[in-house]
């Protein structure tokens, strides 16, 4: 296992990411999408502070850690609520506003 | 000059424990929401001399990860500012919070506190946690009206978008500090200034470039700003396009002139082509809009492409130019929410067909919008005009010619749907009836002292061009 496997593998977890932030239609299921990304992030940065043998890197991983769980926290919130008034997740249903 | 840990800290030390104490305030004695309120903004006020205070000193705390330099007292007194006014836009706005004002303003100012760390922030993943910090509060505020289905819709889209950028903002560090093997910004500028960088340097610039283009509202990453604007509760979209702005701003220039250097990696034309995209999608997208705080939103879109032609000169002036206009938009900006908020309380519509003969309802108000709105069109002798000029002149001086004159046009187009407002509130017959708004004192004086100073910084110019020019050269 070198670098390069890991950096791949977080390029790709971070790509599942990305589609399905633009690409699924659950509030629920974006956030979760959301995690993958900033978990690609966190393997990337733990990867590159084992290869140049520096603690930093993991150090960041931790305060990402934590950052994820705020913005997920607010996020869930966000969807409680959301069900509640509106009866529905979906994003695309979300169209008061245009133009 | 080195001075010690607290002496540095001032300004967020007074923060904490103003937090703190209105935390307390609100939990342990019946303090009526309107007095916590008026407590906080006093509070917000008097923080102004610790500001005053630490502007002469330069030092490092926290190991170096704090850093107290001009850039960083300049921003913090945008961020002060825009966090007292958009207290006092809160005043108005209280009938709609219930109960839950003093929850509204204590995620105000822990934002206001995540800016001021931001401000003073030495490297990438500080930078990335100040941000986030900012924004997380910002989520929660912008979907607060849990009731309305604007203010949801907005907060779901400013939660998935901001969320989204942020991972791409942290994807990016990791490149680069893989590749520069540090977070530090002295450290990352030597690599970047070498001859040759890794391609997974360059990519993580990118992605870098891209958060932050999201977080500024800048094309082709703007998608998100309308609508969440309009949506947002006024005082929320208020404080999103002064703070949230400068704080994006704040980002990317540390990003561009501390970590990666102004004559590396030749930045200077892809800021240069955003600028002019943005200033058109801005300007020619709030031509079409009837909607008061939608108009804005457009307008501030086209205002971002302003602060980033000041950027793109790449230089000292330009810098210079960029903080003065930062300054002179957040005057600007915060005047005329501060009359829209009160303005839709009375019409009972955020329509600009509502605002109909405000000049009969009220004066006082009309004339202020009016000052404000001409201010952020530029027009001389007021304080937008001046920073218009800078930014355009230091687009000229680097050989942007393209640019200047586009941004030239775009003061015409602006100009357009500015008057266009105008024209409702001072030509045409109230709609409904006419009877006469009456104002606080608390706005009247705010009202009064914005506009003085927007006039007053266009006539005299001399002390924020001064204290800009100090804080552009930090970075120099």
């Amino acid at each position: 296992m070198t670098l390069n496997h890991y950096l791949i593998t977080s390029g790709i977890l971070f790509a599942i990411g990305a589609f399905g932030v633009l690409g699924r239609r659950n509030v629920i299921i974006i956030l979760l999408s959301i995690e993958i990304m900033l978990n690609a992030a966190n393997l990337s940065f733990v990867a590159f502070a084992s290869h140049l043998n520096d603690l930093g890197g993991q150090v960041i991983s931790l305060f990402v850690i934590a950052i994820a769980a705020s913005e997920v926290a607010i996020g869930l919130a966000i969807a409680v609520i959301l069900f509640r008034e509106q009866g529905t997740l979906d994003p695309e249903k979300m169209n008061l506003m245009k133009g | 000059m080195t001075s010690s840990f607290w002496i540095l800290l001032a300004p967020e030390t007074g923060l904490i424990a103003l937090i703190l104490l209105v935390l307390g305030l609100d939990l342990f004695t019946k303090l009526d929401q309107a007095k916590l309120i008026l407590f906080s903004i006093l509070g917000l006020f008097l923080l102004f001399g610790t500001l005053v205070f630490v502007w002469p000193l330069r030092g490092n705390a926290l190991n170096g990860l704090f850093q107290v330099h001009a850039l960083a007292t300049f921003l913090k007194f945008i961020f002060l500012g825009a966090g007292l006014l958009t207290l006092v836009i809160t005043k108005e706005f209280t009938k709609n919070l219930g109960n839950r004002a003093s929850n509204f303003i204590l995620l105000i100012l822990l934002s206001v506190l995540g800016a001021f760390f931001l401000a003073s922030t030495n490297d990438l993943i500080s930078l990335f946690i100040t941000i986030e910090w900012m924004t997380l509060s910002l989520y929660i505020l912008t979907a607060f009206l849990r009731t309305d289905a604007y203010s949801l819709e907005a907060g779901t889209k400013y939660l998935v978008m901001g969320a989204f950028s942020s991972a791409v903002f942290l994807y990016g560090i990791s490149f680069i500090y893989g590749t520069a093997g540090s977070i530090r910004f002295e450290a990352i500028r030597e690599v970047a200034s070498s001859a040759h960088q890794s391609p997974l340097f360059l990519f993580g610039f990118l992605l870098i470039l891209s958060g932050i283009g999201f977080k500024i509202a800048a094309f082709p990453f703007q998608l998100w700003a309308p609508d969440v604007y309009q949506g947002a509760p006024t005082p929320v979209t208020a404080f999103l396009s002064v703070a949230s702005k400068t704080a994006g701003f704040t980002a990317l220039v540390k990003v561009l002139f501390a970590v990666i250097g102004p004559d590396a990696l030749n930045w200077s034309a892809v800021i240069a082509v955003i600028s002019g995209a943005t200033l058109l999608y801005g300007n020619l997208g709030a031509l079409a809009q009837t909607n008061m705080k939608r108009l804005f939103a457009y307008s501030s879109i086209g205002h971002a492409g302003y602060l980033l032609m000041g950027i793109a000169a790449g230089t000292s002036f330009g810098l210079q130019g960029t903080l003065f206009y930062l300054a002179a938009y957040a005057i600007s900006n915060l005047t005329a929410f501060l009359v829209i908020v009160i303005a839709n309380e009375h019409l009972g519509s955020g329509e600009i067909i509502a605002y109909r003969g405000l000049a009969k309802k009220s004066p006082f108000l009309a004339g202020s919008f009016f000052i404000a709105l001409l201010s952020l069109g530029g027009i001389p002798p007021l304080v937008g005009f001046f920073g218009k000029f800078l930014v355009l002149q230091a687009a000229v001086w680097k050989g942007y010619l393209w640019l200047a004159l586009l941004g030239a046009a775009n003061v015409i187009v602006s100009l357009y749907y500015y008057l266009s407002v105008i024209k409702e509130m001072y030509f045409k017959p109230p709609v409904q009836n006419a009877e006469q708004i009456q104002l606080g004192i608390l706005p009247q004086f705010s009202l009064g002292f914005l506009v003085a100073s927007m006039v007053g910084l266009g006539i005299f110019q001399a002390p924020l061009f001064y204290f800009a020019h100090a804080a552009a050269q930090t970075l120099f």
